[in-house]
């Protein structure tokens, strides 16, 4: 005598459909179960035509993001086990158009991700005989938290400001902007500062803060965002009285 | 094959207008969004008081005496739960804007908080004392 | 290609409005308890707010300067969510101009509030 959960998945066929719809299913539950399993045994069982991503199972990937019961979260991090008896509902991530029924196009997220540089920008490279750049611990701490990141998208999909405004940056992309900034090994914050300045950088961000209440790993991009503020707008004095140029690196950010 | 066309169709999610009623989060947002309301409104009250005041002792107690009425009184006692709300919340996020960090220790966001909590009485004791005495 | 990035002038609004945040946060509860309920409910004397004393405070350059704070920099802080919040409610349209008609009215209230104090 098995005991089974409902699961209500938003069905998207672009080949047939011209907007989305709910399909039901009655899946077998076991007190393990993540909803990541609850899906993949639809697609094993009763539907194969199902289509959603995962990978790792353990919230490193950041491929299984859904919002379940209109909440953004990693399939493979949420258990059947916190709704039952309730029923579950499964959707798309929100605030990116759905390109088949669980799979969001997230390829502006990604094109924001590449947009703000994210690697160690040098001015001066040196040679490999010099040795390794070193990083004390405390250094490492001015950024780490930001470098929790695994582009999962939960906070796009939680941030209202990006819904009415694709055109922000978004959590993610300027916590990454935090991440190499706040690192020592980094000399690339004047090539930063731009983006964090414009209106659609930091300053599209009313501090909802919901973004930090989704994240899986803690990152905290609602705290990166708005240190942005305080940076970006200690920059804009320091540029209006004049002891900086624009697009120059901002004293005290480095090491 | 190669002419075959895609079928791809993204379908676009719009945002609904009353987003914000959708979950605790985004309500929550709202609710200290509104407390602007009563914090301009209250500025405007004390203006009043001041262009009363410029304006001698009758007009003055005038204002004063407007104070003492039930709507005036309401609107008070929402506007200091409202700003009360927005302290609680203000402590909660400012701490968010700046980074502390003591060689490998960054200060916690609730020490922060609880420090601004500290402020607030101890500044709030002053004022009343000031005024009272 | 190269994408343009345009510097944006929030921060001076920010700036207004994160000083504004703190008067209100750490000003306003204790001034609204004593201005709006004990005074007027009788809870605390009368001559707490009698004109004499406060004539006073307002004719120092020390209460000038508070007074100037608590209206001017509350009326700043309350418009920039209201101004941020029309746009969370859905306006699209005409943002510059909502943006004159709020920023220019709390300007209005500084002006007024700093002529009073001046006279």
């Amino acid at each position: 005598m098995s005991e089974t959960i409902k699961i209500d998945v938003q069905r998207y066929r672009p080949e047939i459909d011209n907007e989305p719809f709910m399909q039901s299913f009655d899946v077998p539950y076991t007190h393990e179960m993540s909803i990541l399993d609850g899906l993949r045994y639809i697609k094993d069982h009763l539907d194969s035509t199902l289509s959603f991503r995962w990978s790792c199972q353990m919230a490193i990937c950041g491929s299984c993001g859904f919002m379940i019961n209109n909440a953004p979260k990693l399939g493979c991090k949420s258990f059947l086990r916190d709704y039952y008896p309730s029923k579950v509902t499964v959707a798309p991530l929100a605030n990116f158009p759905i390109e088949r029924d669980l799979i969001s196009n997230i390829s502006d997220f990604v094109e924001k991700l590449e947009e703000i540089k994210p690697y160690i920008i040098r001015e001066n490279k040196g040679e490999l005989t010099d040795g390794e750049y070193i990083q004390t611990p405390a250094q490492m701490q001015r950024y780490k938290q930001f470098s929790m990141c695994i582009n999962c998208g939960l906070c796009y999909a939680a941030c209202p400001q990006y819904g009415l405004n694709s055109k922000f940056l978004g959590p993610a992309a300027l916590a990454l902007i935090q991440r190499y900034n706040q690192d020592n090994r980094d000399q690339g914050q004047a090539e930063r500062y731009p983006l964090i300045n414009s209106e659609q950088g930091a300053w599209a961000c009313t501090f909802v803060g919901h973004c930090s209440d989704v994240c899986p790993k803690g990152v905290d991009p609602a705290a990166a965002v708005n240190q942005s503020k305080t940076l970006s707008a200690t920059d804009y004095v320091i540029t209006k009285i004049g002891f900086g140029n624009d697009h120059k690196k901002v004293k005290g950010d480095s090491v | 094959m190669s002419t075959q066309t895609s079928k791809r169709k993204p379908f676009q999610q719009k945002m609904s207008p009353n987003w914000w009623l959708k979950n605790r989060a985004y309500r929550d947002y709202m609710l200290r969004s509104a407390t602007c309301i009563f914090v301009m409104l209250y500025a405007l009250i004390l203006l009043w008081g001041l262009y009363a005041l410029s304006n001698g002792e009758t007009a003055y107690n005038a204002w004063l005496a407007a104070q003492q009425e039930l709507i005036f009184v309401v609107f008070h006692l929402v506007t200091l739960i409202a700003m009360l709300y927005h302290s609680k919340t203000w402590f909660m996020l400012a701490p968010k804007t700046i980074r502390i960090q003591l060689g490998a220790t960054i200060i916690g966001d609730k020490v922060i908080e609880s420090a601004m909590w500290l402020s607030w009485l101890v500044c709030s004791t002053i004022i009343i004392a000031l005024l009272l005495y | 290609m190269k994408k343009k990035y345009i510097r944006s002038n929030e921060p001076v609004v920010w700036g207004l409005f994160g000083a504004g945040g703190m008067v209100a946060a750490f000003l306003l509860p204790v001034l609204i308890l004593v201005t709006g309920i004990l005074v007027p409910l009788g809870i605390v004397d009368d001559n707490v707010l009698s004109y004499q004393r406060v004539l006073t405070f307002s004719e120092h350059w020390l209460g000038k300067i508070l007074l100037l704070i608590t209206i001017s920099l509350s009326m700043w802080h309350g418009i920039h969510r209201f101004y941020h919040g029309l746009h969370d409610f859905g306006q699209e349209n005409h943002r510059r101009l909502t943006f004159f008609l709020c920023y220019g009215f709390a300007l209005l209230i500084t002006v007024l509030t700093a002529l009073l104090l001046l006279s």
